[in-house]
């Protein structure tokens, strides 16, 4: 391997891992829509490479001179190198918040800065791969073979360093993969017969990378948390103080104290004094509160709270539960409820290991070793991936507000996949089940309702696909702030319908739906002007054309989620935009599911910049060479059309795999480390053939 | 002689006292009329901002419409509420940042809130999470005392030295953790919660009046999306109903889902 193809390895490589890199951070400073962006700058820095490749193209003698390249080259490595952390650093400084973007029209402005500023490494970096296949397009299939498998390399890297260091650190490890290829491009340059200036120069680049490293590793650059985040506002409590940080590819974890945290949530109105809620540590998952770790001395008495939940529902349908299934622990507030209901054996399933070992090393005493009693196992593992393998059967299976109340409230997993509601997933939930027992699934209210909704069509969907019949085997509590949706394969038994209702009286907590009720009795204690829940209830049940209508007609999306259709968090009708904007003009936003809102606005902003830095500039040489054949209409619109035919399949067959193998990997992380890694391997692979067949003359 | 030095030196500081106050006259009297139309405009902005906003078709059967609540919208200057950069939009329909995370929350929001609480002239009125100030500036001019609590105490400080400035002597600020409400001052006829999200704490309840209406906005300010009211009936301590408020209205799509 040559110095020009380690240049090319070094810098592929880095460019995906920086992608990686600013994907997580993203998600933590911002949201996690907002890794999206990470993907399209890096595709508008190359797009705007290629067009100034074109630009220099056109004076021919930049590029001939061997030392004329190789300086071009050397110049946007360094450029790389050098850019690529202290961009990252400077968009820490801009004030952009995503809260504020509908109301405040500099925050697309701060946008279009973090776009500008995030776009300089990576067109320098398509210049330098630019460059290097221009400069010996004879040897092209061979430099994509470096090219391709260095971005695979890259991908793998960036997703290993995640799991290992915070994600400062990993951006500086990356930045030394960037400044090893700005050292190999510029030892390129200074061993040909070149002039002094420009050994001073290369010296001069050397230096400045050094200046920056040191300045790096005594101050690295820390992502900057929005200041209406969970984490930033429970930072502001008093008495607050940060007690544990971890880090991984799937999330940074944060554990907060103050004695201001509660977590209860949806708790009954009329909760009792003695039911206070014990001291808890806040959790927060990239940044956003994700429950809490609750004080506990192995005394379930003192967990009479967490009776005046919804989430107590399925004990009272079955209140003999010796084995409970909790799929997404979290800071353990379910495994607690488990146990003070009288469960011998808790699986607490967890997909993140960080959170099960910031409960069991770091607040071991605090939550008196919940994690390591005999009667929980943990199981770090996706909830859906956990049971589809499990040969087990559980007496309940608990489901309790997976995901956070602020992601829930504006909708960001509208766009993500999630196997974890769908109608398959619901049915497998059912199969391990024993014959008396109860799944309960615990969401946000919205309003106008729609997750609990869809709960419900979904629920109803797979009961029918087991043969059974719905209407006996489903009921709906309703707290002022929670949903419980409890499903059983067997009929619920009178008494069990007994001893709920009477439950959720004494909690004031409404039952939406339950077996053979009368009208009006859904809607008596938290009272909705339009009660949608005994519409839909009626609808969905009723089946046939009833159902179908009422899916086609309600607002929101909402019928059931598949497996080929993992989109539980799709509940955005563009049809509905009209009428909300014709009702109520901007004040419908913080209805509308903001993943859709913000890709959108992503998509606008990359096109209008995509627009002045790759087409407007094309256009205008052009338009200075009209007789030149290099830029005649006939050969770039198929030189057009095929790139772009292969750019869209590409990306076509990387999304569907990233979703199947989402659901087979049961981690969304590990799944784009795969599909990125993998494809881009194997096309590097394919391109070294294709060097070969080229060089034996096919 | 010295004496005589002395009254000289006297009369000629009075003299150029003088002078400079004739001086500066012209200059003051254009302050104070830049300071009047500066004024001048604010109301018009808040008289604007009643119409359009809060009392305008736009929110249809979901508009503001209790002319005491709308009279205190008119009276309490929200520029005043705001950090200088923001002065300038001040008057418009959106919530605005405050500092520490928090907001002050957009006018409608602010106004249905009031309204819901049915504030009455003799009535004891509960804040918890005073952030700016401005929400317990519109209390005080309609109920008999104001009792507000915020648990940041830079917000909380500012807001009660704001509140002195522009007179709203029948409010008390307390820096601390409202969870526990104000029991020395309970009970309460409203109390009003900016930005809850996973629990209404249950000493609030405790703390209302029968008959009493507590109003909690969900969820950050910046999406409101659910105003919830709680009343409290006069048949015992669970007497209680939950109302979902849509702070827009909803009506024409959930009747069009419905078939009405």
């Amino acid at each position: 391997m040559r110095r020009r193809e380690a240049v090319l390895l070094l810098i592929s490589a880095a460019v995906l891992a920086d992608e990686v890199v600013l994907v997580r951070a993203f998600s933590i400073g911002l949201w996690h829509h907002f890794a999206y962006m990470a993907i399209s700058i890096a595709l508008l820095g190359f797009g705007a490479s290629g067009t100034l490749l074109a630009v220099l193209g056109r004076r021919k003698a930049l590029l001939s001179a061997q030392v004329g390249a190789a300086g071009w080259l050397a110049a946007s490595a360094v450029l790389f190198a050098l850019t690529f952390p202290l961009a990252f650093a400077l968009v820490q400084k801009i004030p952009f918040d995503p809260f504020l973007i509908v109301w405040d029209r500099r925050q697309l402005l701060y946008l279009g800065c973090y776009y500008l500023v995030m776009f300089v490494p990576f067109f320098a970096a398509a210049t330098v791969i630019g460059l290097a296949l221009i400069t010996k397009s004879e040897e092209s299939p061979r430099l994509y073979f470096y090219n391709l498998v260095g971005s695979a390399a890259g991908a793998a890297l960036a997703v290993s360093l995640l799991e290992i260091a915070p994600v400062e650190q990993t951006l500086l490890a990356v930045a030394g993969l960037a400044q090893g290829a700005a050292l190999f491009a510029l030892l390129d340059v200074v061993t040909l017969p070149t002039s002094p200036r420009v050994r001073q120069l290369a010296a001069g680049g050397v230096l400045a990378m050094l200046v920056m490293t040191l300045y790096f590793s005594a101050r690295p650059p820390v992502v900057r948390l929005s200041q209406y985040k969970g984490l930033s506002y429970a930072l502001n409590l008093p008495g607050a103080r940060l007690l544990a940080t971890r880090s991984s590819a799937i999330g940074r974890i944060d554990v907060v104290e103050s004695p201001a945290i509660r977590q209860a949530p949806g708790l009954s109105l009329v909760a009792p004094q003695d039911a206070t809620i014990p001291s808890q540590l806040g959790l927060f998952v990239d940044a956003e509160t994700a429950g809490a770790i609750t004080a506990f001395d192995g005394n379930t008495s003192a967990l009479g709270y967490l009776d005046w939940m919804s989430t107590t529902a399925p004990y009272l349908a079955r209140p003999d539960s010796p084995r409970v299934c909790v799929l997404g622990a979290g800071g353990g507030a379910n495994v607690l409820l488990a146990l003070r209901h009288g469960a011998r054996h808790v699986d607490a399933v967890e997909l993140d290991a960080n959170v099960i070992r910031v409960v069991r090393e770091t607040h071991h005493n605090f939550s008196g070793s919940l994690y390591d009693r005999a009667d929980v196992h943990v199981r770090v593992a996706e909830g859906r991936a956990f049971l589809e393998s499990a040969d087990e059967q559980w007496d309940v299976i608990d489901i309790s507000l997976v995901d956070s109340f602020a992601a829930a409230a504006v909708g960001l997993g509208a766009v993500n996949e999630s196997y974890l509601y769908t109608q398959e997933a619901l049915a497998t939930y059912l199969h391990h089940l024993r014959p008396e027992g109860v799944l309960a699934v615990t969401r946000w209210i919205r309003t106008p309702p729609r997750d609990e909704i869809k709960l419900f069509a979904t629920a109803i969907a797979a009961l029918e696909g087991m043969g059974v019949r719905p209407a006996d085997r489903l009921v709906l509590v309703r707290s002022w702030g929670t949903a419980t949706l409890l499903l059983k394969r067997e009929p619920f038994s009178a008494e069990e319908l007994n001893r709920l209702r009477r439950w959720a009286e004494e909690r004031l907590f409404d039952i939406s739906y339950f077996p053979n009720m009368g009208a009006g009795q859904g809607n008596r204690f938290n009272l909705l002007a339009h009660d949608s829940y005994a519409e839909a209830v009626d609808a969905l049940l009723a089946g046939g054309a009833r159902r179908g209508e009422f899916l086609r007609e309600y607002p929101f999306f909402v019928t059931p989620a598949t497996d080929d259709r993992p989109y539980f968090f799709h509940f955005f009708r563009w049809r509905s935009l009209p009428l909300m904007l014709s009702t109520a003009g901007f004040a419908w936003v913080p209805f509308i599911e903001w993943g859709y809102l913000i890709l959108v606005g992503t998509l606008i902003q990359s096109a209008v910049l995509g627009g002045l830095l790759i087409m407007l500039p094309l256009a205008v040489l052009r338009s200075k060479a009209p007789g030149n054949p290099r830029y005649g209409r006939g050969p770039r619109l198929s030189v057009l059309a095929y790139f772009l035919a292969l750019g869209i399949g590409f990306m076509f067959v990387e999304m569907a795999l990233i979703q199947r193998l989402v659901f087979f990997l049961a981690n969304p992380v590990y799944a784009v480390a795969v599909v990125l890694a993998g494809l881009l391997l194997v096309s590097g692979l394919g391109s070294g053939w294709a060097a070969r067949l080229v060089a034996q003359g096919y | 002689m010295s004496r005589l030095n002395e009254s000289r030196s006297t009369t000629l500081q009075r003299f150029r006292k003088l002078g400079l106050r004739c001086a500066l006259a012209p200059f003051a009297f254009v302050v104070v009329l830049f300071a009047q139309s500066g004024e001048e405009n604010f109301r018009k902005l808040r008289e604007e901002m009643v119409r359009t906003q809060l009392g305008g078709s736009r929110w249809g059967a979901q508009a503001v419409r209790e002319p005491r609540v709308l009279e205190a919208f008119r009276q309490v200057p929200r520029h005043r509420f705001v950090s200088e950069a923001l002065v300038p939009y001040a008057y418009e329909d959106r919530p605005l940042p405050i500092g520490y995370g928090q907001t002050i929350s957009q006018p409608y929001i602010v106004a249905k809130m009031t309204e819901l609480l049915e504030p009455g002239k003799s009535h004891r009125a509960l804040e918890i999470g005073t952030g700016s100030g401005y929400q317990a500036a519109i209390l005080s001019q309609l109920v008999s005392d104001v009792y507000t609590i915020d648990i940041i105490e830079p917000l909380g400080v500012t807001a009660r030295e704001r509140l002195a400035t522009l007179g709203h002597k029948n409010v008390e600020v307390r820096i601390g953790d409202g969870y526990y409400g104000w029991s020395e001052k309970a009970p309460f006829d409203c109390i009003v919660v900016t930005a809850a999200a996973n629990h209404i704490p249950p000493p609030l309840i405790e703390q209302l009046k029968p008959g009493g209406r507590l109003v909690v906005a969900i969820g950050n300010p910046f999406q409101t999306q659910r105003l919830l009211l709680v009343t409290k009936g006069s048949k015992g301590p669970r007497d209680i109903r939950v109302q979902d408020i849509m702070p827009v209205s909803f009506v024409p799509l959930l009747s069009g889902s419905s078939g009405q």
